[in-house]
């Protein structure tokens, strides 16, 4: 084995030493050199290089594997969040046909402005009434307190919703990590 | 053939993932790179496994070769390989000293050299530092400049000229004994 190096030795010595240093010193790299060609070194045997290919060919096949399998899970990632999307637009879109809540505000003030109520001077009889009237103003709390758990409800559908997005790109992104 | 075209044609092969190309690759440089690793470990087995390493570790790290010098590349992945296991060696070689009890088996395992089969050079180079031996084995064996050389080691062309030079020097010297 001779291996050419790409210097010119003697220009590069002289720009580190005096000239008869420089000399001498180029004199040492070619008895170094000499040397080296004297005493070969061992050298890789055939089997061991048909081990280094078969790895290498191995290895090859290893990476075009996770590239296919890399491609598929992240065709199935994006098919798995595009059908949670469908699904969430589809839903919210069949929540927008109920009527407005304002309209079920209106029947509840409506179904109580019907109730008449403290029209008598009888105190056994303003009892009953002021228990009922008790009873209807539970009633219209309740259902306020309905619509507006029903309202508050479709905001947290909307946080959850995002909430699910996240986390379907966190555990998209930890896969690729790995 | 023009050695440089034909090179950057199985370069450019292993960048496509062709099994040849890296074939061809390993029947390049497998010699000069066996001959690198054995002069600084004369260890046969262990030459086998760090080239082994070397020629995987190239499957992956074929795409980062932007150009320039593919010798001054593909030994400075050497140079790593052989530093990388050297600390690995020093961090075995604490943990033992670190116990009470060594164990006689251990010690042998930790010696470098096939000792039957060393040739004269291997026992001489032997007895020079680590730094100054990797470079000079791995002048004469990548074939790099000095430039190159100083650059893979982060010095100065000056600093590496210097420590080859007085390197060889002592190497002559013993040689002569």
């Amino acid at each position: 084995m001779s291996i050419k190096n790409q210097d010119n030795l003697n220009k590069l010595l002289s720009t580190f030493m005096d000239s008869d240093s420089a000399d001498k010193a180029a004199e040492d790299f070619r008895q170094a050199d000499l040397i080296f060609e004297k005493h070969k070194s061992a050298e890789p045997d055939s089997k061991l290089l048909a081990n280094i290919k078969a790895d290498i060919n191995r290895e090859l096949n290893h990476s075009k594997t996770s590239i296919i399998k890399t491609a598929t899970l992240r065709f199935a990632a994006a098919a798995a969040v595009f059908l949670i999307a469908a699904s969430v637009f589809f839903m919210m879109n069949q929540n927008d046909t109920q009527p407005p809540k304002n309209q079920a505000v209106a029947q509840i003030t409506d179904s109580a402005s019907t109730v008449s109520i403290w029209d008598s001077e009888d105190v056994t009889a303003n009892d009953a009434q002021y228990e009922t009237f008790e009873r209807e103003i539970e009633q219209i709390e309740s259902e306020i307190v309905a619509i507006k758990y029903e309202t508050d409800s479709t905001i947290n559908g909307e946080s959850e919703l995002t909430e699910i997005e996240s986390e379907l790109i966190e555990i998209q992104s930890d896969f690729w990590k790995g | 053939m023009n050695r440089p075209d034909e090179l950057l044609g199985i370069i450019k092969g292993c960048k496509n993932g062709d099994n040849d190309s890296f074939s061809r690759l390993v029947d390049l440089y497998s010699k000069r790179l066996y001959g690198y690793f054995y002069r600084l470990s004369g260890n046969r087995t262990l030459s086998d496994d760090l080239l082994s390493e070397l020629f995987v570790k190239l499957v992956k790290k074929i795409g980062s070769y932007k150009g320039g010098s593919f010798d001054g590349w593909i030994f400075r992945i050497a140079s790593n390989i052989f530093t990388d296991h050297l600390r690995a060696k020093q961090k075995q070689k604490k943990l033992i000293e670190n116990k009470v009890l060594i164990l006689e088996s251990a010690s042998v395992g930790l010696k470098y050299s096939d000792k039957h089969s060393l040739d004269k050079l291997q026992s001489q180079l032997d007895k020079l530092d680590e730094k100054t031996k990797e470079l000079i084995v791995l002048r004469f064996y990548s074939g790099l400049s000095f430039k190159e050389i100083a650059q893979i080691k982060k010095e100065p062309i000056g600093t590496t000229l210097s420590k080859v030079h007085r390197g060889i020097a002592k190497l002559r010297e013993l040689m002569v004994e």
